[in-house]
């Protein structure tokens, strides 16, 4: 891979990585959330 | 009540197993692909580096098409045979579908700028998915919008049903117009138009976000189910 | 029979929905095209000034850049008719003889089309340099 386009690149990469991150986090901590109420 | 409960029952019975699966599938495929597609794939002859913006543009646009055709099927379950797995599924999924067109939005325009030399155009496949970004923004809103769950899920399943006339017509946009955006590379009749040291990492991606989904789909139905549960056990007059 | 009757209303109404969405997309066809193709232009008989957007190929050959200024005119094809476009300004990146343009502006009194922005157009095609080569390589010795 050369250097070429690297703000593209990245800026895609990343920000798809960080949407990802975020739905995962968001899905398993309302999770861990309906676990702990009373009744479950 | 029992009876109603019987599917969601076995349902968490299967995703015991398949969940665990699908996490070691989405953390190999995922790896796979990040370092073919960034490391080891070759540059494009025309687009030289730009190329790899596809490993992920492509595989999101096509989770995009996927999970919404997957909510409507689920919806027309839902309101035909009142299965509650299938209700709960598009409610669990439509936040995700919603992330993969953004992501395929946001990574298209980023490669765009500079092949194009446009960041957006209002050409039929660009405003195609456009609209299904806000069809499922939409879908969300309306499931929120009633305090009765049920008559939510109820009026978003017609949404769904309606909107999925826009499927075909983002698929075959590039076939049926004139677009700036170039038609399918991967057809199901034909060789792909796409090198094998490519494909590689186009599929990989592919293979990780669809089991990455499966994982965060699953986990999300595991919590609408417990959801319902506490509802009802409430309602019911004391946990 | 609940069942029956809620599987056949929703059936019908996606049913009509469908025809109703097919039938105004067919009716739409030229507002929805992005660009037209020199073939199409030529039928359409556009009047001078009038904006809209041509696409097709670069034609191999025919792109001219004048010195010291950022003019170029090139011929773009689309295997039947041609055109010819000229255009001052910064390229894309894509843009070279043999690769698809669609270019903004309208058609001077000379039937000229003076473009006011170039967007490049690719194709399905991808493959690493080497690969190209020796596919070029390939078509040139059949060719022989």
């Amino acid at each position: 891979m050369n250097g070429d386009y690297f703000f593209y690149i990245a800026a895609a990469y990343g920000l798809c990585f960080v949407v990802l991150g975020a739905m995962t986090l968001l899905t398993f901590v309302a999770w861990k959330k309906v676990r702990k109420e009373p009744g479950e | 009540m029992m009876k109603r409960f019987a599917n969601p029952r076995r349902f968490l019975e299967l995703v015991k197993w398949v969940q665990p699966i699908a996490v070691v599938i989405a953390v190999t495929a995922l790896a796979l692909g990040l370092y073919t597609g960034l490391v080891t794939s070759p540059d494009d002859y025309q687009q030289g580096s730009s190329v790899r913006i596809m490993y992920i543009h492509v595989p999101a646009a096509w989770m995009a098409l996927f999970i919404y055709t997957s909510m409507a099927a689920a919806a027309f379950v839902g309101l035909v045979w009142k299965h509650i797995v299938a209700e709960l599924y598009a409610k669990a999924a439509a936040p995700l579908g919603a992330a993969f067109t953004f992501i395929c939005l946001v990574t298209g325009s980023l490669w765009g700028k500079p092949m194009w030399g446009a960041w957006w155009v209002w050409d039929a496949r660009l405003t195609s998915a456009l609209i299904l970004f806000f069809l499922y923004l939409g879908y969300m809103a309306l499931v929120d919008a009633f305090d009765d769950e049920q008559k939510g899920i109820n009026a978003g399943a017609f949404l769904l049903l309606v909107g999925v006339v826009n499927i075909p017509i983002i698929k075959f946009s590039v076939d049926w117009w004139n677009t700036l955006h170039q038609p399918a590379s991967l057809t199901r009749f034909a060789k792909p138009a796409i090198d094998a040291a490519m494909l590689l990492p186009l599929l990989s991606m592919a293979v990780g976000f669809t089991a990455l989904f499966t994982v965060l789909v699953l986990v999300r139905l595991k919590t609408e189910i417990a959801r319902r549960k506490l509802k009802i056990r409430q309602q019911g007059g004391g946990a | 029979m609940k069942k029956r009757q809620r599987l056949h209303f929703i059936l019908f109404i996606l049913a009509s929905l469908s025809a109703a969405v097919g039938l105004s997309l067919y009716a739409l066809q030229d507002n929805i095209s992005f660009f037209y193709s020199p073939m199409e232009v030529k039928k359409m008989n556009i009047a001078p000034e009038h904006r809209f957007r041509l696409g097709g190929l670069v034609k191999k050959g025919t792109l001219q850049k004048h010195k010291d200024t950022l003019s170029v005119s090139f011929t773009v094809t689309d295997e039947v008719q041609e055109m010819r476009i000229e255009y001052t300004g910064i390229l894309p990146d894509l843009f070279r003889e043999g690769q698809g343009v669609v270019a903004t502006g309208s058609l001077n009194a000379q039937g000229v089309f003076i473009a006011t922005d170039i967007l490049a157009k690719h194709d399905e095609k991808y493959m690493p340099p080497e690969v190209a080569k020796s596919l070029e390589k390939a078509a040139r010795e059949k060719k022989r």
